[in-house]
């Protein structure tokens, strides 16, 4: 008995030449005889007077009718013997339509997609204005109607985006104070200006760095769940749902989050500077011996208050801005699984180079405040 | 190639159990060479779950599951299943299609997998399958987004052909189309099954489905397989969920016009 694998025997003993196949012709079976067959297959075919006999044949599937198919140059050759039950299958063969052409590509397509480039950009600015609008709108309409304003999804934001971040942003804070005042200490030391280290930490700590590490933590880490959140609402017409209830998705759902993250973020910062400014104090009595009272005492007088006023609205504008980026990605997310990983990378992107360039705009406009004589 | 055997699925003392939830209790079910069986039974009586451990998607509490004669679980599990998928196709629900793919590459998949076929054969595979179904080449550049609902079963379906499977297992495979598209769809389940001499196991709600297309009909209730059999052997059974089933007001209206 012969094993079950596809076969293709040509004979030419009595005349006209014979090829007859047996085996499985089925895919399964085929894989791996490919190359083998294919070199038989060349062989075969070169004159018209050839039969080609698949009475024998034992199964036939689509795959292997294909190969014979492609060998024969898409039709039937002249002496074919088979069985019925699988005329059906080069019938099909036969009504296959032609593949369907590859469109055209343009000339200057370059060109077009830069233009495409900027106008989506172009987009992109006018979606996000609008977007502040209409929540600005909404909040508008609130002291009208004081039992509209949504507490409890504000709350619930607040909680999510604030309280769960406070050990990963608290960590962050405490070992980049650690760090900078590490390296401070040795310079300053060099210059014997160690008391200095008070005002070189509180200062850049309390008007940059504490905002603005803030910021970048929780625009990876909250702006990235809210369009993932927003996104996977819209497929699922969760929004829709909303919409059709009469209750407004920008207030119920959009409004809350950017609201709660405008609360949340000065007060992350005001704990992130603590922490930065504990990790400096760390160091500053390790390295150079200044205790945490001197430290504390010389803090207040290192640090003008209008710097907190800075850091406090500079906060407010870094928590909206990551609100209203990752709310209007998420809005944008289409029904497949590519795009909610594109527009989820592309909203904590977006977000903290937008937080970078509020920040230099907060830093040059405020250039002659807050510096003692 | 020893001698086909007369099943294709063999389930012995199927047991499942979510938590404390006993779903399955003691089922015995056998799909046929060549037949169309369709599975019936209310919500939630784990029709679709017996179709996942047919096909080793999930793990029964206890029993056996034979599949061409193999057992789908064993010490050497994933060897298996390697060699069994390509004899089985699976048209999910939900189509369950690759929502980043276009519909010629969902097709394609499965055969590009194989790593043996070129490329101009894999295309012109993916151009008959989709032929096959009813869709045309420019189909193929489509994505599943852009897809109705019927339109996304037969991509589905086409998939699930790809590597010519011998057995096709359908989850509702007409639920959420309209009548139109539904009927046309278990006319082309039964062409290609006819052409292809496929074997069928459906699950499905749709008593116009089950009427039109199943040779044998398993019925679920109280966790038991209540009754398999012709359509005729399963309405003469009196359990009560059979009678509220096939002679409830609907049931009932069918299998009168049937007569």
């Amino acid at each position: 008995m012969t094993p079950e694998v596809p076969r293709l025997q040509r004979n030419e003993d009595d005349g006209a030449p014979r090829i007859v196949l047996t085996g499985p012709w089925v895919l399964r079976h085929l894989s791996g005889r490919l190359g083998t067959l294919r070199k038989q297959l060349r062989r075969c075919g070169k004159r018209p007077d050839e039969v080609w006999d698949l009475e024998a044949i034992e199964s036939l599937d689509s795959a292997g009718a294909l190969l014979l198919w492609r060998h024969w140059g898409q039709r039937r050759p002249p002496h074919l013997r088979l069985r019925t039950e699988y005329e059906p299958l080069f019938q099909r063969l036969e009504q296959l339509p032609p593949p369907a052409r590859a469109p055209r590509r343009k000339p200057l397509e370059w060109v077009a997609r830069l233009g495409g480039a900027i106008l989506s950009g172009l987009t992109h600015l006018r979606q996000l204005i609008a977007l502040l609008g209409q929540l600005t709108l909404d909040m508008l309409s609130f002291p009208a109607r004081p039992n509209r304003i949504p507490w409890r999804e504000i709350s619930a934001n607040v909680h999510k985006t604030g309280s769960r971040a406070l050990l990963i942003t608290g960590l962050v804070g405490l070992l980049i104070g650690i760090v900078m005042s590490y390296l401070s200490a040795l310079q300053l030391r060099m210059l014997g200006g160690e008391r200095f280290i008070v005002n070189l930490m509180g200062l850049a700590v309390t008007r940059e760095l504490g905002p603005l590490l803030a910021a970048i933590l929780i625009a990876g880490r909250s702006g990235s769940s809210i369009t993932a959140e927003l996104g996977v609402m819209r497929l699922t017409q969760e929004l829709d749902a909303l919409a059709t209830m009469g209750i407004s998705p920008f207030k119920r759902v959009l409004l809350p989050k950017v609201i709660a993250l405008a609360i949340t973020m000065p007060l992350l910062a005001f704990w992130t500077m603590a922490a930065a400014i504990f990790g400096g104090m760390l160091v500053a009595q390790s390295e150079l011996n200044i205790t945490f009272g001197q430290f504390l005492s010389d803090l207040p007088g290192a640090i003008p208050i209008v710097t907190y006023w800075i850091a406090l609205v500079k906060s407010i504008a870094f928590g909206i801005v990551i609100g209203l980026v990752s709310c209007h990605f998420g809005l944008r997310i289409k029904p497949n699984t590519e795009s909610l990983g594109y527009e989820t990378t592309n909203a904590v992107v977006t977000a903290i180079t937008l937080v970078i360039l509020t920040d230099a705009v907060f830093a040059v406009s405020l250039r002659d405040i807050g510096w003692q004589e | 190639m020893s001698a086909p055997s007369p099943t294709v699925i063999e389930m012995r003392g199927i047991v499942t159990r979510f938590g404390a939830q006993v779903v399955h209790d003691g089922i015995d079910l056998s799909v046929r060479r060549g037949e169309v069986l369709g599975l019936v039974g209310g919500s939630g009586s784990g029709k679709t779950t017996l179709l996942r451990e047919m096909i080793g998607l999930q793990t029964p509490s206890a029993g056996e599951v034979h599949a061409f004669g193999e057992p789908v679980f064993s010490g050497r599990r994933t060897h298996h299943i390697q060699a069994l998928r390509q004899r089985w196709g699976v048209l999910f629900q939900h189509g369950a299609l690759f929502t980043a793919l276009s519909v010629a590459d969902n097709v394609a998949l499965p055969l590009r997998e194989l790593r043996v076929l070129d490329a101009a054969l894999i295309q012109e595979l993916v151009r008959l399958k989709l032929a096959m179904v009813g869709l045309k080449p420019e189909d193929g550049r489509r994505y599943p987004a852009e897809l109705s609902g019927g339109m996304i079963k037969r991509v589905g379906l086409a998939r699930a052909l790809a590597l010519d499977a011998e057995l096709l297992l359908l989850d509702e495979p007409t639920s959420g189309l309209d009548p139109v598209a539904s009927e046309l769809f278990v006319d082309l389940i039964a062409e290609l099954r006819s052409t292809l001499g496929l074997t069928v196991a459906l699950v499905t709600h749709d008593l116009d489905t089950l009427v039109d297309l199943c040779d044998r009909i398993a019925v679920l209730a109280d966790r038991k397989l209540i009754v398999i059999g012709t359509l005729d052997e399963v309405i003469a059974c009196d359990h009560p969920f059979i009678q509220s089933y096939f002679h409830g007001h609907r049931g009932g209206r069918l299998l009168s016009k049937r007569q």
